[in-house]
């Protein structure tokens, strides 16, 4: 599974890694570190990555499985 | 969410129409229930998202705010336009306007109606999205447009308004804009915003009229039309008698169980936090977003084990062109303490306990004072030392 976070729309809500701290970080700023190209979610962990996308009031996470 | 054993029910039945009883719907099958799944709406539309309709709706970069998920396709059934009427434990029945449903698990996902005020004007409201309809038509240059409240509501709505020229008058009884949420020093910094708004604070109305709003000093502000925005209240009407226990809410424990074979989550729910020692009445879209997967493990887990859903709370606006988010839940004690930024780009507030750990952060165009403060609200004994 990976995933791409939407430089237009992660606005640094946090939520992401507030549910699943696992697989996403953000960075100083308070954005997804991720932003804008395609990451690796480690396998084992795919559950955790769907929370956390589904966590994003603004849909920036998507997952490719 | 992987559970050991999941119960084996027949027919769980989900009362509700938006995120949280969508999302309830998501996760009952994610986690395993193959039974019926039956979806209750009182709404004559597919779950949709509110976020919009005081935001993309009204400025029109919205026309659909329906959720992208296929429920159908889940197999879950659905009853839209059925509000539900009652229920009734014993029987494990829920009664609506088209006839009884039977369940072996429930979920309570009504969510939460707008305050009116009284009065036979026209008086619109924000809670459905035939309400945002409405209310962008009505967002004309000129128009005369009355917000009833100066909180995160009237706020966006007074920004839409605005923004498409209308003449805006906001009205609001207390000191300041969000001051009943956040208190009158942070109101005092979002006044500036309101500059071209003719706000007026410290005002409080006794109804609307068709002419427009009438004040309790009997002065009348005319509209062309009128929106209040004042505050929610759970939709639990139709849960009297049933011998839940209903307090502003819907209550539920730690793992949004309210009886056996119920629980409740979203805005309807007021759940027991070990966080913060309360009950906690939240009505803010990450509820009603991350706590359906663990109702749906309540509901599903056999013995007594399972997830507790106690999140730090967050919220967010966007108003004004600026980005507020709040993150945590002050005390009543507890007093905000002004942080400027050295790089000038926005400014927060912090609230602390008498023990000095930090409970709740407003940032206004900073995320990252939001994720420096989960980490500290995150920490069992967060300790920040102010300087």
């Amino acid at each position: 599974m990976r995933y791409l976070v939407d430089q237009a729309l992660c606005c640094g809500h946090g939520q992401c890694a507030a549910l699943a701290p696992e697989v996403y970080g953000l960075d100083d700023d308070g954005y997804n570190k991720e932003v804008g190209h395609l990451a690796d979610v480690e396998p084992g962990l795919e559950e955790a990555a769907r929370t956390g996308a589904m966590a994003c009031p603004d849909a920036a996470i998507r997952l490719f499985e | 969410m992987k559970m050991a054993e999941v119960r084996r029910m027949d027919r769980i039945v989900v009362v509700g129409g938006g995120l949280a009883a969508s999302r309830s719907c998501v996760a009952l099958r994610r986690q395993g229930h193959d039974g019926d799944v039956v979806l209750i709406a009182a709404e004559p539309h597919m779950p949709y998202d509110r976020p919009p309709l005081s935001k993309g709706m009204l400025h029109g970069t919205c026309t659909d705010p329906t959720l992208p998920v296929d429920l159908t396709g889940l197999g879950v059934q659905i009853q839209l336009g059925t509000a539900a009427t009652g229920l009734g434990p014993g029987e494990r029945t829920v009664t609506t306007i088209s006839g009884e449903v039977t369940y072996d698990g429930l979920v309570i996902a009504t969510g939460a109606r707008p305050v009116r005020l009284p009065g036979d004007g026209e008086q619109l409201l924000l809670r459905t999205v035939d309400d945002a309809r409405v209310l962008r038509d009505r967002l004309v240059p000129g128009a005369r447009i009355v917000v009833i409240g100066a909180s995160w509501i009237g706020a966006e709505v007074v920004t839409a308004a605005i923004t498409a020229g209308c003449r805006v008058t906001c009205l609001e009884a207390g000191p300041g804009p969000a001051a009943q949420v956040c208190g009158a020093e942070v109101a005092e910094r979002f006044m500036p915003w309101w500059e071209g708004v003719d706000l007026r604070c410290g005002t409080a109305v006794a109804r609307v009229e068709c002419a427009g709003v009438l004040l309790q000093d009997e002065t009348l502000v005319p509209a062309d039309t009128v929106i209040t925005g004042i505050g929610v209240r759970p939709e639990t009407g139709w849960l009297e008698g049933s011998g839940l226990q209903l307090d502003r809410g819907v209550v539920v424990d730690e793992r949004l169980r309210a009886a056996p074979g119920i629980v409740a989550v979203g805005d309807v729910a007021a759940r027991w936090s070990p966080r913060w020692n309360r009950h906690l009445r939240i009505t803010h879209w990450d509820d009603a977003s991350s706590g359906p997967a663990v109702a749906a493990a309540s509901l599903l887990a056999e013995g007594d084990s399972g997830p507790v859903y106690d999140p730090v709370p967050y919220f967010w606006s966007d108003q004004f062109g600026h980005k507020v988010q709040y993150l945590g839940r002050p005390g009543t004690e507890d007093k905000p303490e002004f942080c400027e930024p050295a790089d000038e780009r926005g400014w927060s507030f912090a609230w602390f306990d008498a023990e000095r750990r930090l409970t709740a952060v407003l940032a206004v165009d900073r995320p990252r004072d939001i994720a420096q403060a989960r980490r500290l609200l995150a920490s069992d004994s967060p300790r920040l030392v102010a300087t």
